[in-house]
């Protein structure tokens, strides 16, 4: 319980919440004798793994819950309502009342900023619905208010925004209109539900900075809902552990952060990829978190000597993608996902390309796996050039690299054991031959990854996110290969889920001289795993260094607006970085209107730095 | 993060209450549909006549009459009940062979068009497009001018014109299904087109499908029999529930047993498959299953 600082009531007041879904011997607890208070002005986290209860506690106060339904089975939740003038218990005051409340005093912004506005109506409409629907204005109020409050997220241009429609919006945008229909009404209390895990990080410090701005300036109280502790510690005054549906611990965001007590808070702030935490190493670390994941004895590859012949070589790789319109159909525009894109892996090596959404990493993994069909550029596999090769031949690389892919849910058949799925690229190309074989080299995977051989009779649906996305890495190894393309493949995981599949990459990489391509947007992961750094950005590489030079000496402005961008776990420590404006560009271009190339220029030793 | 595997302490009678049969859909659909099955797959021993017997003397008893003719007869004095029973054959029939036949030829085409877009898929929709604008009844009636009535012809119309729903809706789902991480995955490393189409992306398009076929066994049975009053259909000697309604018209004054029992049973035979149907989507539907 955090201790209450004045005698004041607190604004909200949550006693012993229990949530269930389902009845009778079927229910499930999603939400165990939780308490804690909320003070005005103040920004309350409530931290945890997924699973743990944290988004259906703030649904309780919404008093959203009967909609997906659960049902409040004990607890109180006591608001205190300037509105209706006295104490409200949400749990249960009557549905008009709580109508009355929703959106006006307690208001709400959700994860994804894609699909949590209505498609078909301008910004404008869903804004003045908000406004007359509880401040009784006339559309033209309304519309006026609506432009007040765009102005106020620092949205530029908010006349013409007002009749866009989200479709002509970026993500960071969309998100800043739902900060804006959420506070239009001026809420005693904000929720944020994630509101930046699915933006990129320079977005995601836009989005923090106009929360905290906000919250300064209309003396709002928010509850933030989160799993990254960057952000919470940037964010926080107070902060609440939640694991598996009970309260862990709260307290000051110095307290839980800095001196937690219990061990799963500790547990999972070790887990948390500190950026800086590597200064000063070469070569990669695992994680050693006593409860989560134990360092095995196994040492991570150390930097790689560059003499040795790479097992890849990436050669001025260019892929775009056409977008065809107009009368005749034809090709008007392209994106330039991929320009000139140059580098080498060597073996055993985990070389990281980072960027952000639109910047081209994920179609240079696809173009060297060939899902997608380069325009140019060459890709030479111990030299020997693939891309001239016959079909056929080509078909047989593909054994040579395997993907992962992000989303751990979606890249296993649901429908197919996984026994089936783990050999099916084994299959594919001929190492595996009979029954007998397959049921020997699906065990043999498993226990690679450290799962038990019986699992391979299971279906997916059986297993959990980090199980499932083992079961990928176990796939991929299935034809032993040199390159494992690895597309944001923990990023969709718990922090606690993700330092151990680091892990068992790391062990993997040094058992099998492995090579990872490794992408992702996660600097602070990148910083464990990775050898080398390569930098993305509009489709080019624009800085590419081992991860000392990159971390510790990055030289491209991009470099270091992504760097900067990055939430530091400190708490206590409020960030001072400027709010970085604007958007990424986009890297689609009309037909003849080529990009500028960019040039590299050798920094030092293996470090090159774009113009 | 943890597997949570409760032990199954319940009775039998308890662990069914909780199971997915308990439901009036399924109870109810699938005695109907087995009731209809076994009295068609027996409907020569119960009958041994197959309702053909005429007996001018019984002519129009009146049901619940009688216990040689429970349902009475119709105006050439044939057991309406015997024929009940034998005409399920021909509905079943062309029910199911209909439907299945359209099943497998829309879901190739469809499974083909949706994966590999393209000319192919262009060619194939538009094709589809005129198909689905043609008038069931006027191309069956033209055909069947042509080549003749008969059991066989009306599977074959049926089939032609109701392949083309089911390659639209197993195209729908492709078109989702072939960008899902798997079925990448599976490019990745190298798994043949052919194989992803039928081992990775097929069962995946299976649950929308299954439901449309039993929704499209009752509307074919149903189907079948308009064909037959028109005399589009079966040969007249041979019963059919089509056939039967179609004769009784002209007496639905003075002998309505002779209309409304074949009615009866298509009704209560579409009703079973309907429900089954239902009780089918609500368990592959992913959120049907927080019930």
């Amino acid at each position: 319980m955090p201790t209450p600082k004045t005698e004041v009531h607190p604004l909200l007041s949550v006693k012993d919440l229990s949530v269930e879904f389902g009845f009778g011997d079927f229910a499930v607890r999603a939400v165990d004798g939780l308490s804690f208070d909320l003070h005005e002005k103040k920004t309350l986290a409530i931290v945890g793994e997924s699973g743990s209860g944290k988004s259906i506690s703030s649904l309780a106060v919404l008093g959203l819950l009967k909609h997906i339904g659960g049902n409040i089975t004990s607890g109180a939740l006591n608001f205190q309502s300037a509105l209706l003038g006295q104490t409200v218990d949400l749990a249960t005051a009557a549905e008009g009342t709580l109508r009355k409340i929703r959106g006006n005093e307690i208001a709400m912004i959700f994860q994804e900023p894609m699909t949590s506005l209505n498609p078909v109506f301008t910004i404008g409409s869903q804004m003045a619905e908000t406004l007359a629907l509880h401040q009784g204005l006339n559309t033209k109020d309304a519309r006026k208010k609506a432009l007040e409050f765009l102005d106020l997220v620092r949205l530029p241009n908010a006349k013409r925004l007002l009749d866009s429609y989200p479709h002509q919006l970026s993500g960071g945008m969309r998100q800043r209109v739902m900060i804006a229909m959420a506070i239009c009404c001026q809420p005693k209390i904000l929720i944020a539900d994630e509101p930046t895990t699915a933006l990129d990080v320079t977005i995601q410090a836009q989005i923090l900075h106009i929360i905290r701005e906000l919250q300064e300036e209309l003396g709002t109280s928010v509850i933030f809902i989160s799993h990254d502790m960057g952000v919470v510690s940037e964010m926080a005054d107070d902060v609440l552990v939640m694991k598996a549906s009970k309260f862990v611990e709260s307290g000051s965001v110095r307290d839980v952060l800095g001196h937690p007590q219990k061990d799963y808070t500790r547990a999972l702030l070790a887990a948390v990829p500190k950026i800086g935490s590597m200064t000063g190493t070469s070569a990669p670390k695992l994680f050693d978190i006593p409860g989560i994941t134990a360092a095995t004895g196994v040492t991570p590859n150390a930097t790689v000597q560059s003499d040795e012949q790479p097992v890849l070589e990436i050669e001025d790789l260019t892929t775009r993608y056409d977008i065809r319109g107009g009368l005749l159909n034809r090709v008007t525009h392209r994106v330039h996902a991929a320009e000139n894109v140059s580098f080498n892996i060597y073996p055993g090596e985990t070389l990281a390309l980072v960027g952000e959404s639109g910047s081209g990493k994920s179609t240079v993994g696809k173009t060297i796996q060939q899902l997608v069909e380069p325009v140019s550029g060459a890709m030479r596999y111990h030299g020997q050039d693939i891309f001239a090769l016959p079909k056929e031949e080509r078909k047989a690389f593909q054994k040579q690299t395997q993907y992962v892919f992000q989303d751990p849910y979606g890249s296993l058949n649901p429908r197919k054991t996984v026994g089936e799925s783990l050999v099916e690229p084994a299959r594919v190309h001929g190492i595996v031959t009979t029954k007998a074989q397959a049921q020997d080299l699906a065990a043999d995977l498993l226990k690679k990854v450290d799962l038990p051989t019986d699992y391979a009779k299971r279906y997916p649906h059986q297993f959990s996110g980090g199980q499932r996305q083992r079961l990928c890495i176990a796939r991929a190894l299935a034809c032993n290969p040199s390159l494992i393309i690895a597309d944001e493949a923990v990023s969709a995981l718990d922090v606690s889920v993700q330092a151990q599949v680091v892990n068992l990459m790391m062990e993997l990489q040094a058992k099998h001289k492995l090579s990872y391509l490794f992408i992702t947007h996660d600097m602070a992961v990148v910083e464990r795993i990775s050898h080398r750094v390569a930098v993305m950005y509009l489709g080019q590489i624009v800085e590419i260094g081992t991860r000392q030079q990159i971390f510790e000496n990055p030289q491209h402005s991009y470099t270091k607006r992504l760097l900067s961008a990055v939430p530091v776990l400190n708490p206590g420590h409020r960030p001072t970085r400027p709010p970085l404006e604007g958007e990424i560009p986009s890297a689609t271009r009309a037909v003849g209107d080529e990009p500028a190339l960019v040039n590299l220029r050798q920094v030092s030793e293996g470090h090159y730095v774009g113009a | 993060m943890t597997d949570t595997t409760t032990q199954t302490t319940l009775s039998w009678f308890k662990r069914f209450l909780y199971s997915r049969y308990a439901s009036f859909e399924f109870l109810t659909g699938a005695f109907l549909t087995a009731t209809l099955v076994l009295l068609v797959i027996f409907s020569g021993l119960i009958f041994p006549d197959g309702g053909t017997k005429v007996n001018i003397m019984a002519r129009l008893t009146e049901p619940f009459q009688s216990a040689d003719f429970p349902l009475g007869t119709d105006p050439l004095g044939r057991d309406i009940l015997a024929r009940i029973i034998h005409g399920g054959r021909i509905s079943l029939l062309v029910g199911l062979f209909s439907a299945l036949g359209a099943v497998i030829l829309g879901t190739v085409i469809g499974l083909f068009a949706g994966y590999y877009r393209g000319f192919i898929d262009a060619f194939v929709m538009r094709f589809a497009d005129i198909q689905l604008a043609l008038p069931f009844i006027l191309l069956a009636i033209t055909v069947i001018a042509i080549v003749g009535p008969g059991v066989d012809r009306i599977i074959i119309l049926m089939i032609v014109s109701q392949w083309v729903q089911y390659a639209r809706l197993v195209r729908g789902s492709v078109l989702s299904l072939r960008e899902r991480e798997f079925v990448q995955a599976a490019r990745s490393y190298g798994l043949p087109n052919i194989k992803i189409i039928f081992s990775h992306i097929l069962p995946n398009a299976m649950g929308p499908l299954i439901i449309l076929l039993t929704l499209n066994v009752a509307n074919n049975i149903l189907l079948e029999s308009s064909l037959t009053f028109l005399g589009l259909g079966a040969d007249p000697q041979t019963p059919s529930w089509g056939g039967m309604l179609s004769e009784g018209r002209s007496y639905i004054q003075t002998a309505w047993w002779v209309t409304v029992f074949p009615g009866i049973a298509i009704m209560l035979t579409v009703l079973g498959l309907n429900l089954l149907g239902d009780w089918l989507r609500d368990e592959l539907d992913p959120l049907g299953q927080t019930r």
